[in-house]
């Protein structure tokens, strides 16, 4: 049934108009623009490429929360979650079957994100590898936090507050929009427990190229990243109860 | 005929300490229709939705097909067919998609799946739209749709929470028309309304809740027997019921005339026709009215509002 439950959801995210803007129309509109004004301060473009696009990825993968929440609360307030009570599927097949989903669609936006920052940008990819298993344990991460969320988000509003300051906040702290280096010294002892530093350090240090793959630094935030979608689904599994029962 | 449900004093209170159900027990028999009826706030959803599997009650038990339903998922699963009061559907789907989603968590695959939902969409009688998106429909079709996809496991007993509210009549028809098939076919059905014509013309038996609790139950007909009396609608211009009717058990103003019930209804009339004939008062209708399953909630559970 999770499968069922998964192609439901898929069908469903996939039909909304407003997930190809959200997904993909919205972040390279960022990239475009910011790689414009950062390549003509910048002597050096492909580095201003380097900090732009695989900051924006992170950035932007946060922001799935949003999708998630919507979904979750949609399922329990339309009396779904009800009726679903009464047939066969098991509970757990229903927060897996909605979890998936979301993790397939960071999959597709990192690829098409990354991928447009390579044909229009010639980023390097470096180790396809690590950047894919990156992009998985980001994917993990981003959507681990947002299964928690949904679980005890009482209203979208709120939860769009939440998210706001995880994405943007976490994006500040983590150096994706300048380089981290350039940050203040406090802002930068933060910013190394926020999971956008360890994607865009992790991400940065599978591409560059010519400096060789910091195998270390790249293990580390995978780890670290998937401890942290693991947490969240821990979380979530934990919370379940109480998300289900508010909708009976 | 053997009972399909067994509810034996089922209590429910919520987590605000309001008592939703209050030590309530029946039987349903197979193949009928047993109609649940109440106000706003009675507890007729509460009680449908522990039927179903979606809640639990704090005491009592349940038995279904003979077999105890606590925590037994798989016997409601494959049993019973649970439609909420709300349309519970993906709008952006189809409801072809709907129905295969739902099969699916019912058990279903392959061809048995796809047979299923022809065959219920037949029955609902929507196949020509079946491949269009749930939100192009009018209400009454998305009413049967709902209907359409706790159908189709084949449940032996299928719980209806209100599934005519705000359609045309036409969809109400068909409604009306697929539950007494599904009567014929041998399936039972719990039904839940507050339009007691409804009742009347599907259910073979009911319980009327209120404060969560049973105040009448049993045959349709028994109920109407043991909580009203016929009574005769008189009415004629100025005239006032004489205080020497003989045996008038209630007398009340209605419309722009009066209801005057009693045991005889022939005698009834009678007198009152003298009275009229005497009197000499234009009259403009008098006529013999059965018992009403209408009056006989609205006698047992008051006229006060229940905006719970």
């Amino acid at each position: 049934m999770i499968i069922s439950i998964f192609a439901k959801e898929v069908r469903l995210i996939f039909k909304d108009k407003s997930t190809y803007f959200w997904l993909f129309a919205l972040p390279i509109l960022f990239i475009v623009i910011f790689a414009a004004i950062f390549s003509n301060l910048s002597d050096n473009q492909g580095e201003a490429i380097a900090q732009i696009i695989p900051g924006y990825t992170v950035m932007f993968v946060f922001f799935i929360m949003i999708s998630m929440v919507q979904s979750f609360l949609r399922d329990r307030e339309s009396g779904m979650l009800a009726r679903l009570r009464s047939t066969l599927m098991p509970p757990y097949h229903f927060l897996l079957g909605m979890w998936l989903p979301h993790v397939l669609v960071l999959i597709i936006q990192s690829t098409v994100l990354l991928g447009f920052g390579y044909l229009v940008y010639g980023l390097q990819l470096g180790n396809v590898l690590a950047v894919i298993a990156l992009v998985l344990a980001l994917a993990i991460c981003a959507t681990g936090l947002g299964l928690a969320l949904s679980m005890i988000a009482s209203s979208l509003n709120a939860a769009i507050g939440v998210v706001q300051l995880i994405a943007m906040g976490g994006a500040i702290l983590g150096g994706l929009w300048f380089p981290f280096e350039m940050l203040p010294d406090a802002v930068q002892a933060i910013g190394r427990f926020t999971p956008q530093y360890w994607g865009l350090q992790g991400l940065q240090s599978a591409m560059i190229n010519g400096s060789g793959l910091n195998v270390a630094t790249v293990w580390q935030a995978v780890f670290l990243l998937l401890g942290i979608g693991v947490v969240g689904l821990a979380g979530a599994i934990a919370l379940f109860k109480r998300y289900s029962s508010k909708g009976l | 005929m053997n009972a399909v449900l067994k509810v034996d004093q089922i209590v429910k209170t919520y987590g605000t300490g309001r008592l939703a159900v209050d030590r309530i027990g029946f039987q349903v028999k197979e193949g009928i229709c047993f109609g649940l009826l109440g106000p706003n706030g009675a507890g007729k959803s509460t009680l449908m939705k522990i039927i179903s599997g979606i809640i639990k009650a704090d005491q009592g038990s349940i038995s279904l097909l003979g077999q105890p339903l606590a925590a037994n998922r798989e016997l409601i699963g494959k049993h019973v067919g649970y439609v909420a009061q709300d349309v519970t559907l993906y709008e952006q789907l189809t409801g072809r998609q709907n129905l295969h989603f739902f099969g699916k968590m019912y058990g279903l695959n392959g061809s048995q799946l796809k047979e299923r939902i022809s065959e219920v969409l037949e029955k609902v009688g929507l196949t020509d739209r079946s491949n269009e998106p749930v939100m192009s429909y009018s209400g009454g079709m998305k009413r049967r749709i709902n209907i359409a996809a706790a159908l189709l496991h084949k449940p032996k007993l299928v719980v209806l929470d209100e599934p005519t509210v705000g359609i045309d009549p036409q969809s109400r028809n068909h409604i009306f028309e697929m539950i007494r098939q599904m009567k014929r076919e041998g399936t039972t059905i719990i039904y839940s309304t507050h339009y007691m014509e409804e009742a009347e013309a599907l259910c073979d038996e009911l319980a009327i809740i209120d404060h969560g609790k049973i105040v009448a139950e049993g045959p349709l007909y028994e109920v109407l027997e043991q909580h009203a009396l016929p009574a005769v609608y008189v009415e004629a211009d100025g005239w006032n019921p004489p205080s020497e009717l003989a045996a008038v058990s209630r007398i009340q103003a209605q419309n722009k005339g009066w209801l005057i019930e009693g045991e005889n209804a022939l005698q009834l009339l009678h007198d009152v026709s003298n009275d009229l004939l005497q009197s000499g008062h234009r009259v403009r209708a008098l006529q013999l009215q059965q018992p009403s399953l209408d009056s006989v909630f609205m006698k047992l559970t008051g006229a006060a509002l229940r905006d719970e």
